[in-house]
C-alpha cells in the first residue's frame, strides 16, 4: 500500500546509516573479528601449524577448569555469591549516598563529599591492597598494634591465616572502592528528575520519606534495571585486583577468596597455555551471555517497557 | 521490509568479513610457509655471500646496560671475521621472558637464539615452538658437539629422544644442602662450624641468636620462595626427576622408586620442625604472605640466615648479592641429581629463528672462544673491566662501580663457564675440580632423565594449584600441621598426584631399561 512511500524513507535514512557506518567497521574489527580467536579454546595449539592447522581437541582444554575435586564448586560458588553481594549492595549503598548527597543544601559541600568519596575509586588495587595491609598485618598493622592494644587485647589476629574474617573484609574493601562510582551514576539520574514532581509531592503534603519512595525510586527504576543486567551479565568474572591482591593471593584464605579469574591465573601463571587461558575465557563469556539472555527474559515478564531488548 | 534489508545487508557484510578475515590469515600463513622453504634452500648458498643476521636474547636482572649496543658493535668485529655472522641483542629481563617468549613466537618474530632460563624447554616443545638441535649441532657446533659428550649440557632439554636446547658449561657440577648464616651472628653466639648439620641443630643455633637478638627472627624462609616448590631440598636429597617434586620424587641417590615427596615421613618431620620454629619465633609471623625480598629483610636485620644449595661460589656470589658475610652450615652430602647438571639455562632456537645455521655457527663459537664469552658477558676490557695480576680474576678499572659501569651484568650464561674470568679467587679451579668430583660420586639414578608431562597437563595444573595455596603457610610453619596436613595430603590426591607418579614411573622404567 504505502511502497512509494517507504523507498522514499529509505532512501533519506541512507546518510544516517551512512553515519553508523564508521561504528559499525569499529565493531566489526575490534569485538566481531577476535571472536574467530575463540576458536583456539578447541584446539591443541601448535605454532608451527598456526591456529588454523593445529589439531581440534574437542574440550579437552575445558577439562582443567573442573578436575580437581570440589575446586571448581568452591570457586564457581565464591565468584557467584561474592558478585551476587556485589550486585544488591552495589544498588542499596550508592542510592542511599545518592539520595542523601542530593539533599545537601550547599553546593560546596555536596561537591566536597562527592570527590571524597569518588577518591577510592580512583585508586589501583595494588595501592588498596596495601592499604588494607597496612591495617591488617600480623605484626606492624594498625589493628593488631594499634587499635587491640588499646581494648586491652594482646593476642594479635592474623588474618591472612584465618578465612572467617574475609568474606566481609573483601566485601567492604569492594564498597568502599566503588561507592563514589555508583554514586555518581546514581546522582545523575536523581537530578535530572523534574523539581515538579517534588513540587507537586509536597503540595499534596509528601512528606521527605514518601517523596523518596513514590518519586525517586520509581524515576530510578530504569537505570537500576540497566546496571544489573549489564552486572548479571558479569557474574562468572570477578575483578582479579580485589580477589588477588587484597588477600595477598595467601594459600589458607582460598576457600573464600578463589574465583575463577584467580584460579586460572594462578593455574596457568606459569604454563603459557594459550588454548587453556582462551577455554577459561570462552567458558566465562559464554555462561555470561546466557545469564544476560535469561535475566532480561525475566525483567521482560515482570515489566515489559524495562526489559533491555 | 525495511529491518529485512538491514539484516541481510548486516548478515552479508558480516560474513564477507568473516571469509576476508580467513583468507587473509590463509595466505599470510602460506606466505610465511614458502618463504621458509626458500629461506632453508638457499641458506647455504647466501652465507657463503652475504652476512648472516641474527637475533639474541640478552637476559638481564631488570635494567639494560647502557654500553649494551658497544659491546654488540665489539662482537660482530669477532664473528664477521670468523664466521661471517652479525648478531643483534635483544634486550629483556628474565621476569618477562617468561610470558613474552610465547607472544614473540606466536606473533613471528625473528628470534635466532633464545635463552630459556629457569622455565624448561617442555612447553615450548609441547607447542612446537623450537626446532629440534641435533642436526644443526652435528653440522655447525663441533665444538659443542664434543663438550656434550664431557658434560651434561644438554640433559633435561631432550623431548622424544632430541635435543631443544644447551646450557653452559659450568665452573662445577653437583649440589649441596645448606643453610646460609651471617657470619658476625654466628660468632656472636660463639658457635663452631660443624662439618654437617641435622634439622634439630639449627634449633639451638637459632634459640641462641633469638636470646640475643630478640627482634630478629633467625630462619629467613618466605612464603614467595616455596610457592611452587619446597625448601625441603635444602635439608634432604630428593631427586625431582628433570621437573618439580609435583610428578615424584626420588628419595636420596640409590632409590629407583618415584614417590610422593609430601607424603614421605621425611618430608613430615621437617614440617614438624619448621612449625616449631615459627611457634618458638624463629620465623616471621607474615612469612606466607610478606612481599617483603630477602635482600630488604637482611639489611633491616630481620632475619639473618636462609636455605641456599651450596656450591664453591656460592658464598662470594651472595656476599655481593647481600652485602654480608655468610658462612655455609651444610645439611646434605654432595650429590648429583637430574636437576643439578646444568644451572636451568638453556639456549635454544625457536621456529621462528630466520637463520638457524648462523645461530647454531654463532652458539658453536661462544663455546670455543673464550674471548667471546667474555666480551658478552663482561663488556670491552679497559673499559668495563681491568685484568689483575692474578690469572682470570678481573676488577673494575679505576673510578668505576658496579653502579657507574656501564656494562655489568653477572647473568653467566655464555659458553664455556670454565674459561670466563671471575671478580674473586675464591673459587679456585681446583675447589671446583673437587666439588664436582665429590658429587660425582654421589650420583642419583635418574641423572639424564626428564619426565615428559604431556598427557598429564590437566592434573599437574591441579597439583600446582594445590601447591601454591598449602606449601608457603606449611613450610613456613605459619598453620596448625595436625589440621592443614591431611588436608593437603588429601587435595594432592584429588588432583592426581598419585596418577601422575604412575605415569612418571612408567616412563622411568622404560628410560632405565634402555640404559
Amino acid at each position: 500500500m504505502v511502497k512509494k512511500k517507504k523507498s522514499f524513507r529509505w532512501k533519506n535514512a541512507l546518510p544516517v546509516y551512512a553515519l553508523m557506518l564508521p561504528g559499525i567497521l569499529y565493531f566489526l574489527i575490534n569485538n566481531y573479528l577476535p571472536m574467530f580467536g575463540m576458536i583456539i579454546a578447541f584446539k591443541k595449539l601448535n605454532f608451527r601449524d598456526g591456529i588454523l592447522k593445529s589439531p581440534w581437541c574437542g574440550l579437552d582444554n575445558f577439562k582443567f577448569l573442573f578436575s580437581q575435586g570440589n575446586t571448581a564448586l568452591i570457586m564457581t560458588r565464591n565468584t557467584i555469591l561474592y558478585n551476587i553481594v556485589f550486585i544488591i549492595l552495589g544498588i542499596i549503598i550508592p542510592i542511599t549516598v545518592a539520595i542523601l548527597l542530593n539533599e545537601v543544601q550547599q553546593k560546596i559541600a555536596s561537591r566536597i563529599y562527592q570527590t571524597l568519596i569518588l577518591l577510592p575509586f580512583l585508586m589501583s588495587w595494588v595501592v588498596v591492597s596495601y592499604l588494607a595491609y597496612a591495617f591488617l598485618s600480623g605484626e606492624t598493622g594498625f589493628i593488631n598494634a594499634t587499635i587491640l592494644p588499646f581494648f586491652g587485647i594482646n593476642q594479635s589476629i592474623s588474618f591472612y591465616q584465618q578465612q572467617k574474617y574475609w568474606p566481609f573484609i573483601l566485601v567492604f574493601t569492594n564498597q568502599w572502592k566503588s561507592l563514589g562510582f555508583g554514586t555518581v551514576i546514581y546522582l545523575a539520574s536523581v537530578i535530572g528528575i523534574s523539581p515538579e514532581f517534588y513540587e507537586a509531592a509536597q503540595i499534596d503534603g509528601a512528606s521527605k520519606w514518601k517523596q523518596i519512595t513514590n518519586i525517586t525510586l520509581p524515576c530510578l527504576k530504569p537505570t537500576i534495571i540497566t546496571l544489573t543486567i549489564l552486572n548479571i551479565g558479569r557474574i562468572f568474572y570477578s575483578d582479579f585486583g580485589l580477589f588477588y591482591q587484597v588477600p595477598k593471593n595467601s594459600g589458607m584464605l582460598y576457600n573464600v577468596t578463589q574465583t575463577i579469574d584467580t584460579y586460572v591465573y594462578n593455574a596457568l601463571m606459569n604454563q603459557n597455555n594459550i588454548s587453556m587461558s582462551a577455554a577459561a575465557c570462552v567458558f566465562q563469556s559464554i555462561v555470561g551471555a546466557a545469564l544476560v539472555v535469561i535475566s532480561n527474559q525475566i525483567i521482560r515478564k515482570l515489566s515489559k517497557e524495562n526489559a533491555l531488548f | 521490509m525495511k529491518k529485512k534489508i538491514l539484516s541481510l545487508l548486516l548478515m552479508t557484510v558480516l560474513t564477507a568479513t568473516m571469509f576476508m578475515g580467513c583468507g587473509t590469515k590463509n595466505q599470510s600463513s602460506e606466505q610465511s610457509t614458502s618463504q621458509d622453504t626458500t629461506s632453508q634452500d638457499t641458506g647455504d648458498e647466501q652465507a657463503s655471500q652475504e652476512t648472516a643476521h641474527i637475533v639474541m636474547t640478552y637476559l638481564t636482572a631488570g635494567n639494560t646496560p647502557a654500553d649494551l649496543l658497544k659491546v654488540q658493535d665489539a662482537v660482530n668485529e669477532i664473528t664477521k671475521e670468523k664466521i661471517n655472522v652479525e648478531v643483534e641483542f635483544k634486550a629483556i629481563s628474565i621476569p618477562e621472558t617468561f610470558s613474552q617468549y610465547s607472544l614473540w613466537i606466536t606473533s613471528g618474530e625473528q628470534i635466532d637464539l633464545m635463552m630459556n632460563a629457569f622455565q624448561g624447554v617442555s612447553n615450548y616443545v609441547n607447542s612446537a615452538s623450537l626446532e629440534p638441535l641435533d642436526l644443526l649441532i652435528t653440522e655447525n657446533a663441533p665444538t659443542i658437539s664434543k663438550l656434550m659428550e664431557e658434560y651434561p649440557i644438554t640433559d633435561g632439554t631432550v623431548v622424544n629422544d632430541e635435543i631443544y636446547g644447551i646450557s653452559p658449561v659450568l665452573y662445577n657440577y653437583g649440589a649441596q644442602g645448606s643453610l646460609l648464616i651471617q657470619k658476625d651472628v654466628l660468632d656472636e653466639i660463639g658457635v663452631t662450624v660443624k662439618d654437617q648439620y641435622q634439622l634439630n641443630d639449627f634449633t639451638e643455633i637459632f634459640a641462641a641468636i633469638k636470646e640475643k637478638h630478640p627482634d630478629m627472627y633467625p630462619y629467613g624462609i618466605i612464603g614467595t620462595d616455596v610457592s611452587a616448590a619446597t625448601a625441603y631440598g635444602y635439608f634432604g636429597i630428593a631427586d625431582t626427576l628433570g621437573a618439580t617434586a609435583n610428578s615424584g620424587v626420588l628419595m636420596g641417590t640409590d632409590s629407583t622408586k618415584i614417590v610422593n615427596l609430601y607424603e614421605t615421613e621425611d618430608y613430615y618431620n621437617y614440617l614438624k620442625t619448621v612449625r616449631e620454629w615459627y611457634e618458638a619465633g624463629y620465623i616471621m609471623p607474615d612469612a606466607a604472605t610478606t612481599d617483603s625480598l630477602k635482600t630488604e629483610l637482611l639489611s633491616t636485620g630481620v632475619i639473618c640466615s636462609f636455605p641456599m644449595l651450596n656450591k664453591p661460589e656460592m658464598i662470594p656470589d651472595s656476599e655481593t648479592q647481600y652485602g654480608k658475610e655468610f658462612v655455609a652450615l651444610v645439611t646434605t652430602d654432595n650429590y648429583y641429581t637430574s636437576l643439578s647438571p646444568n644451572s636451568g639455562t638453556y639456549w635454544t632456537i625457536p621456529i621462528t629463528s630466520k637463520n638457524p645455521d648462523a645461530a647454531m655457527k654463532f652458539l658453536n663459537l661462544m663455546y670455543e672462544d673464550s674471548d667471546l664469552a667474555n666480551l658478552i658477558h663482561w663488556g670491552i676490557e679497559g673499559t668495563h673491566y681491568v685484568k689483575t695480576d692474578t690469572e682470570k680474576l678481573i676488577t673494575f678499572p679505576e673510578g668505576v662501580t658496579a653502579d657507574t659501569s656501564g656494562y655489568y651484568n653477572t647473568l653467566g650464561l655464555y659458553g664455556d663457564r670454565r674459561y670466563e674470568y671471575t671478580w674473586s679467587d675464591a673459587t679456585s679451579e681446583e675447589a671446583n675440580e673437587t666439588f664436582t668430583q665429590k658429587s660425582m660420586s654421589n650420583k642419583s639414578k635418574a641423572v639424564g632423565y626428564s619426565y615428559n608431562s604431556e598427557n598429564m597437563t590437566n592434573q599437574l595444573i591441579a597439583i600446582n594449584s594445590v601447591m601454591s595455596q598449602y606449601l608457603p603457610s606449611l613450610e613456613t610453619g605459619s598453620v596448625d600441621l595436625d589440621s592443614v596436613y591431611p588436608e593437603f595430603i588429601s587435595a594432592l590426591k584429588n588432583a592426581g598426584i598419585e596418577d601422575v607418579i604412575a605415569d612418571n614411573q612408567a616412563q622411568f622404567d622404560l628410560w632405565l631399561e634402555k640404559q
